[in-house]
């Protein structure tokens, strides 16, 4: 027997998007319900492919989002798989678990959450496919793996599991275990969910982070969706990502040690940036764009950052209307200067000037003061983003160059 | 380095032009007029040092490619170097012979300048001067920006820093303000997060909702109980009213039956019967009476009428006269005008034949033409006009035609031959479309460039690293079944090591207990063991052996002895006594011991164990390492292995891609490299120069412009030829219509004769007589036919009126001779009146004798009905015993009355029926007690109001109900939280960008400001002294030299100090004077650099000095010489005639 079941997890349902900084509201509007319009596609390709089941490894909301309404939107989008009479098996993760909103949805019959008090088992006898899976109670969860029931001999073995596995792949450390602890089960197939981008992990057993279901800032670049599982005569033989998420980000490091001018820039970006909308097969896409390597043009292309910006977004519009260029950030290096030219007793050498100036520790005191002042008048949840911002990093960095290009 | 020669060669306006500077002289003034080309000199100066910059204003004459400027140069160290310089991108400096020099040749000639410092330091013209002069005035002063401002690159720094600054301040300030963009993006992100906050649906929110519509459909089912309640008691009251009348009309109905009982019982029928005979009877007594009046009145009517029987008889003929009176009274009408109409055509003819030169109308209608003569004439007359008109155009257009002719002949007479481009244009279509191939290759490029870095962050992220790229290439990646095997392998022992430290923790934690017990059992105070027991037994015998060995011995030791012995002795009893008073204690102690000792004995072979298991490890990973010695990496774990090896393998599969890649670029690079050759040969074999440096789309772009031309020459030349035989052809159209239209004309004058004749005219008519006659012979038509057909019409109208008096007289003669009258018609009008009355009179009498014969008839059925009615009626008087008719028609009315009582009776009962909702009288009757029927109609009309009150309650409550199943669905729907939180994330990432571009601002305008301080603080104190030796100079010692004061804030302050000691601040000098003191800043700034002194040029320098400061200043310039060298490029004559009285200085002045 051949069937195939979808692999879906961290849907965040409504949580927004990074800021993008896009002016028209159309635009915007596209990017903000990116977010749905991938929920909905998850369930049209569930539907579309006959899936036998559909299996969401936690997190199909954001911990702290109090919409009601989001989870009816969920309801409704997931009743469509009730009413093809494809069963939905789902684990609560650590945002669900401490979501206000999402208590007592009212799901449909074919609709299963695990629950949260002890790890359980569910069967599919029509596909021989037993189903093992623990929702989070709380928050925080230790020790939970270890409370996964044993494999069903003779059945296909998933294991529902919500888990930042060994934590080596940068998410908060819930449920952690280790792959062979995991191994240890016997099961043939591990859903997992948590760790936003898609891995497979391993192969025998099959253990798979299908990665979430749409991408949310410029950390999370690249196709977002799910994983489809193809299962032959009991045993798994392929796993296939299916993308499916309603926009797409993407982020450009080009070098431009190679470039000559400014204009060999821009086609360098213009380049990579079609080669990235078409990659996106025609959805809303935001691309930052950062620039590395060292250049002559560093100081020129730091002092003109904010122009070439607004060209990018102009030349972006020209691939497509939701082409957006989210930022472009300017992470070159100046080449060194020759010793001789530092030690030149030339007193109109105003680059050596203004390298000495920002070499002044009372320049850094400068620095701190400026911070400071407009850390206080800024919301607080911004203050912290503000600091862990590259633009504070470089700043003395990034002024120098700004005056240097700009006299250049 | 000073410019000893500049040689114009083909720059901007020159050819050719040598500029020579004396090398003795220490000032150099280049004296020239408007437009004479000191712009150009002066720019030509930095091309030839720095090169040409993409582009030049300067090739408006020259081509780009012709463009050269040379020069001679002279290093402080007395080296001479001659070099020419072209526009080009590289190789452009080059030698007398036109070959290139390297590009770093001069490098040490220019000590370290780039183009815009050399500009910016070592060239003042007049505009930047006073420009210098104004900073100087806006700086008020303050040293640091003062002496910014005197340097070139430190003024635009300091004009920078204003911008930022101003830029900075507004974004943001610390102070609030509303208008900052800082504080807009604050305010609406503050928006932003109140619309978030209002946006989010709670669960409280969905359940107050609930709530309200639970509350909203209680309070709406009250209001529709009492409306319920009120209508069914209203119903009941409105009923009760409504059958009150018809209950009372019911009784009293009863009570007039009961009068009416003595009658008998009569069937209506009979009733119907009895009462319709005794109507008959007095109907047909009636009818009789009316006949007899009518006979009566009819015979009376008979014998008065009169009847005139000879005009009835000829009835016929006199109709058939009045029919013809109505023609012969439209006879004597038209008669007059008709025989006026007959004589007007007649004098029209007359005049017609005067024209003509006839007696009268008889003699020309005789000789009236016939139509196809005159058509004929016509004919000829128009033609004859239009072949005159014909001759005169052709004539005309001919010599048009000739005149074209030569004209064009006069124009063109030098014009080139030229052939045909079509060979030229299959040619370029060979060479391609370069630019594609040229922008595919350069997007390639920059696609693999991506890849290629893409790649390079990938093989760099793999971790551990393999190595270069071409190492990665070669590599060959172990099978993934080994890295299973040595992962299965790995698990399995680190399960076995796991399992074991478990183990080994577990006894850990056992021993740990075992001690714990032990050492809980000792706090109760010593626990000895047999051990113990043995030991001290051990002791005793040591001791009493020692003691048996000394009892030969002396006492003491001897008593020494025996106190060992009793110790040991009382050292067993306590043990003993411990074990027997403690044996439970005792037992878990020696049990305790028991357990430790099994239990270490345990951890030491499971450590042992533990040591094979960490031992197998280390063979598994030296395998491991080996496996991966061929690789020259150190692997990690299995897992991360089995993941690098699956990266890696990605690598090497886009390796593989990417070398494709670059051979298509190779591939394509090589076409466009062919393409460029096929393009620079394509425009030399057209005799054009091709620079094959240039990229392969500029050439081919050239080559399609050189193509053009040369279309677009070949079209001009092909339009020419067309036109000329356009020309030649008009000119023989031009003469054969002339000569056709002549050889008309003389075929008309052959036809003229005849065609005369047939309109009555000679020969020798012209064209205008022949006109004339036929107008005329065209007027006669009209009035011939209408003299013809008035005179036919007069004639018939006479002739039939004579008839008509004829006829009527006969007649009148014979039916009525008193009738005839003095005109026919009046006769026939008196016979027709009198026709008339007799008709009439007649058919009157015929009418009354029918109704006298249908009256006889009537009064015979009449008589037969009578008999019949009168049995009934008899019939009737016995059933009602009645006496006679009288009687009988007051029994009747009784018997009616009762009738209609009873049918009344019985329609009361169906209406009640009908309106009674169903109830029965009883019931109604029952409804009706207790009521006052009085007062109901006003309590109805109360419960009316209170009804309609209640509906506009239930209107109201189903509208708040409705409105809160909206809001409920609203909020089911949600309130758009989604986009609210985007918008939220929109105006955080808008003040967060606006901040961090404040801070770049802000940070770099305070990093220029530091710089400028920075180098005040270096320049200070030696260039204020150099500066004020020059700005005294300059001022023609007007000033003695340049101060520092400080200010009330402490910062020092630039003034001027004249030759009494007077300190003069910089805004209380002149314009002029500013202008100089900025000039001996900038000299003293050049005097303070220490690499090779390069040439300073100034543009008119002098025109706001006047001319004691021109001679002061023209002298330190001259001064200055001796340092570097100093161009001075002027247009004022006066300038060179000042230069000229200095005599102290070597001065050069060059005509340009």
């Amino acid at each position: 027997m051949r069937f195939s079941f979808i692999h879906a997890a961290d849907l965040h349902i409504d949580s927004p998007l990074a800021g993008l900084g896009v002016k028209d509201k159309a635009v915007a509007e596209r990017f903000a319900r990116a977010g749905r319009r991938a929920v909905e596609a998850l369930v049209a390709e569930t539907i579309a492919s006959q899936a036998a089941f559909l299996i969401i490894a936690g997190d199909v909301f954001d911990g702290d989002w109090k919409d009601v309404t989001t989870g009816l939107f969920f309801v409704r989008a997931i009743s469509a798989l009730h009413r093809a009479g494809i069963p939905v098996y789902i684990v609560k993760g650590n945002h669900d678990a401490e979501s206000v909103m999402s208590r007592d949805l009212p799901y449909p019959d074919t609709v299963h959450v695990f629950p949260s008090n002890k790890a359980a088992s569910l069967h599919l006898d029509s596909h021989r496919v037993t189903l093992h899976g623990r929702s989070f109670p709380h928050r925080l969860t230790g020790d939970f793996v270890q409370t996964y029931p044993a494999r069903r001999d003779g059945w296909l073995n998933i294991g529902v599991l919500h888990t930042a596995l060994d934590g080596t792949r940068g998410h908060e450390g819930y449920a952690p275990c280790s792959i062979d602890d995991l191994k240890t089960f016997g099961y043939d197939y591990w859903a997992l969910g948590h760790i936003h981008a898609a891995e497979i992990v391993s192969r025998e057993p099959w253990i798979v982070f299908p990665g979430n279901l749409q991408g949310r800032s410029v950390r999370e670049t690249g196709a977002k969706g799910a994983m489809r599982v193809t299962v032959e005569d009991g045993r798994i033989v392929e796993v296939t990502p299916l993308p499916l998420d309603g926009a797409r980000w993407d982020h450009l490091r080009l070098d431009v040690s190679a470039t000559a001018d400014e204009a060999s820039v821009l086609s360098m970006i213009d380049a990579a940036l079609a080669q990235a909308h078409a990659g996106a097969a025609n959805r809303p896409l935001a691309v930052r764009v950062t620039l590395v390597g060292t250049t002559p043009l560093h100081n020129r292309l730091v002092a003109r950052r904010d122009d070439l910006q607004d060209e990018l977004r102009a030349n972006g519009f020209r691939i497509a209307e939701d082409c957006w260029v989210e930022q472009l950030k300017i992470r070159t290096a100046a080449p060194l200067r020759a010793p001789q030219a530092l030690s030149a007793p030339d007193s109109l050498d105003i680059d050596a000037l203004l390298r000495e100036a920002a070499d002044d520790p009372d320049f850094a005191v400068t620095i701190e003061r400026l911070i400071k002042d407009i850390e206080d008048k800024l919301p607080k949840d911004l203050r912290d983003e503000l600091r862990a911002s590259d633009v504070v990093a470089a700043l003395g960095d990034d002024a120098r160059a700004l005056l240097a290009g700009a006299l250049s | 380095m000073k410019i000893e020669s500049l040689t114009l060669e083909r720059y901007g306006a020159f050819t050719d032009r040598v500029l020579t500077f004396a090398p003795d002289a220490t000032l150099h003034i280049v004296h020239g007029a408007n437009e004479s080309g000191k712009t150009s000199a002066l720019s030509a100066i930095g091309d030839l040092l720095f090169g040409f910059g993409a582009r030049t204003a300067y090739n408006f004459r020259h081509d780009n490619n012709a463009l050269r400027i040379g020069g001679t140069l002279r290093h402080s160290d007395g080296r001479q170097l001659v070099i020419r310089r072209r526009k080009g991108t590289k190789n452009t400096l080059l030698d007398l012979r036109d070959q290139p020099l390297p590009d770093e040749t001069l490098t040490p000639w220019l000590g370290g300048l780039a183009r815009e410092t050399f500009d910016r330091e070592f060239g003042l013209t007049a505009e930047s001067l006073r420009q210098g002069g104004d900073d100087l005035l806006k700086a008020g002063g303050r040293l640091a920006e003062t002496l910014a401002a005197s340097s070139a690159g430190m003024s635009a720094l300091a004009q920078l820093r204003e911008r930022l600054q101003r830029e900075a301040d507004e974004l943001f300030t610390p102070r609030r303000a509303g208008s900052k963009a800082f504080y807009v993006a604050a305010d609406q992100r503050e928006t932003a997060d109140r619309l978030l906050r209002d946006s989010i649906v709670t669960r409280e929110a969905l359940r107050q909702a609930d709530e309200a519509v639970r509350d909203a459909e209680a309070e709406l089912d009250r209001l529709n109980a009492a409306h319920g309640d009120s209508g069914r008691m209203l119903t009941r009251w409105q009923r009760t009213l409504r059958v009150r009348s018809k209950l009372a009309r019911l009784d009293a109905i009863a009570a007039e039956l009961q009068a009416l009982a003595d009658l008998p019982a009569v069937t209506p029928a009979a009733l119907t019967e009895w009462r319709n005979a005794l109507a008959t009877d007095e109907e047909i007594a009636r009818e009789l009476a009316r006949l007899d009046d009518a006979d009566r009145d009819d015979a009376s009517d008979i014998a008065g009428l009169a009847v005139n029987e000879p005009l009835l008889a000829a009835q016929a003929a006199i109709e058939a006269l009045r029919e013809r009176t109505g023609a012969i009274r439209k006879d004597f009408e038209d008669l007059p005008r008709r025989r006026q109409a007959r004589d007007a055509a007649q004098a029209a003819l007359d005049d017609s034949a005067r024209r003509l030169g006839l007696p009268s109308h008889v003699a020309l209608l005789e000789r009236l033409p016939a139509d196809p003569a005159q058509a004929l004439a016509r004919d000829l007359i128009a033609r004859r006009k239009q072949t005159d008109t014909t001759i005169a155009d052709s004539s005309r257009r001919r010599a048009e035609v000739q005149r074209e002719l030569d004209d064009f002949l006069a124009d063109h007479a030098a014009m080139p031959s030229l052939s045909d481009p079509a060979q030229l244009k299959q040619r370029f279509d060979a060479l391609g479309d370069v630019a594609g191939e040229v922008h595919r290759l350069r997007r390639d490029t920059a696609a693999l460039k991506i890849e290629t870095d893409a790649l390079a962050a990938a093989a760099e992220a793999l971790d551990p690293s393999p190595g270069s790229f071409e190492r990665l290439r070669a590599l060959a990646l172990p099978d993934a079944a080994l890295i299973d095997r040595f992962a299965r392998d790995f698990a399995q022992n680190e399960a076995a090591a796991r399992q074991l430290t478990a183990t080994l923790a577990t006894i850990d934690d056992a021993i740990a207990a075992a001690e714990s017990d032990l050492r809980r059992l000792s706090e109760a105070g010593t626990m000895p063991g047999r051990t113990d027991l043995t030991a001290a037994r051990q002791q005793r015998d040591h001791h009493l052996a020692a003691l048996r060995g000394v009892l030969d011995g002396d006492a003491a030791t001897r008593a020494a002895r025996l106190s060992d012995v009793v110790r040991s002795s009382q050292e067993i009893d306590s043990i003993t006594d411990l074990l027997l008073s403690d044996t439970e204690r005792a037992t878990r102690h020696e049990d305790a011991q028991q357990r430790l000792a099994a239990h270490r004995a345990e951890r030491e072979r499971v450590t042992a164990k533990l040591a094979e298991a960490q031992t197998a490890r280390i063979t598994i990973h030296k395998a491991w390492d080996e496996a991966w010695a061929p690789l020259r990496i150190t692997p990690r774990s299995p897992a991360d292995m089995a993941r690098w090896r699956d990266r890696a393998a990605d690598v090497q599969r886009r390796l593989a891609l990417l070398d494709r890649q670059r051979a298509g670029i190779d591939a394509l690079a090589a076409d466009v490299d062919a393409a460029r050759n096929a393009t620079a040969a394509f425009l030399e074999s057209v005799g054009r120069s091709a620079d094959r440096a240039l990229p392969a789309d500029t050439l081919h772009r050239e080559a399609a412009l050189y193509l053009d031309e040369a279309r677009a020459a070949w079209a001009e030349a092909k339009a020419r030829s067309v036109n000329r035989q356009r020309i030649e052809r008009d000119l023989r159209a031009a003469d054969t219509a002339l000569a056709d239209a002549r050889r008309s004309r003389e075929e008309l004058l052959r036809a003229w004769p005849a065609a005369m004749a047939g309109i009555a005219l000679a020969d020798t008519a012209s064209v205008a007589e022949a006109e004339a006659a036929l107008a005329v012979w065209q007027d006669v038509a009209v009035p011939k036919a209408s003299h013809e057909r008035e005179t036919r019409s007069v004639r018939t109208m006479e002739a039939d009126i004579a008839a008509f008096e004829r006829d009527v007289a006969a007649l009148a003669d014979r039916i009525a001779p008193a009738l005839k009258a003095a005109s026919a018609l009046d006769t026939v009008s008196r016979m027709w009146t009198e026709l008339d009355g007799s008709r009439r009179a007649n058919d009157a009498r015929q009418r009354l004798h029918q109704a006298a014969a249908q009256r006889t008839a009537s009064r015979q059925r009449l008589s037969a009905r009578h008999d019949a009615n009168a049995l009934v009626l008899t019939q009737a008087c016995e059933a009602l015993r009645c006496s006679d008719r009288a009687a009988l028609r007051g029994a009747l009315d009784r018997a009616e009355a009762r009738q209609m009582l009873q049918a009344e009776e019985t329609q009361l009962r169906r209406d009640l029926d009908e309106t009674a909702d169903g109830r029965d009288e009883a019931t109604l009757r029952q409804e009706r007690e207790g009521i006052d029927l009085d007062l109901l109609p006003g309590e109805i009309e109360r419960e009316r109001v209170r009804q309609s009150q209640l509906l506009q309650d239930i209107a109201a409550a189903s509208a708040v109900l409705q409105q809160k199943k909206s809001e409920r669905d609203t909020l089911l729907q949600g309130r758009d939280a989604n986009a609210a939180a985007s918008e939220r994330a929109q105006a955080s990432a808008e003040l967060l960008s606006i901040a961090q571009t404040w801070l770049l601002r802000a940070a770099a305008a305070r990093l220029a400001g530091r710089a400028i301080e920075r180098h005040r603080a270096r320049m200070q104190d030696p260039l204020i002294a150099r500066a004020g030796d020059l700005f005294a100079a300059a001022s023609d010692s007007a000033f003695a030299g340049l101060v520092i004061d400080y200010g009330d804030d402490d910062q020092p302050e630039l003034k001027a100090r004249r030759s009494d000691g007077e300190r003069v601040g910089i805004a209380g000098l002149s314009e002029g004077t500013r202008d100089q003191l900025f000039l001996a800043l900038r000299l003293a700034l050049l005097d303070r650099r220490a690499a090779e002194p390069m040439p300073f040029i100034g543009d008119d320098l002098l025109t706001s000095f006047d001319e004691a400061r021109t001679l002061a200043t023209l002298r330190l310039l001259a001064a200055g010489g001796s340092q570097r060298q100093i161009i001075l490029f002027t247009h004022h004559r006066h300038v060179i005639e000042l230069a000229r009285t200095v005599s102290d200085h070597r001065i050069d002045c060059v005509a340009l």
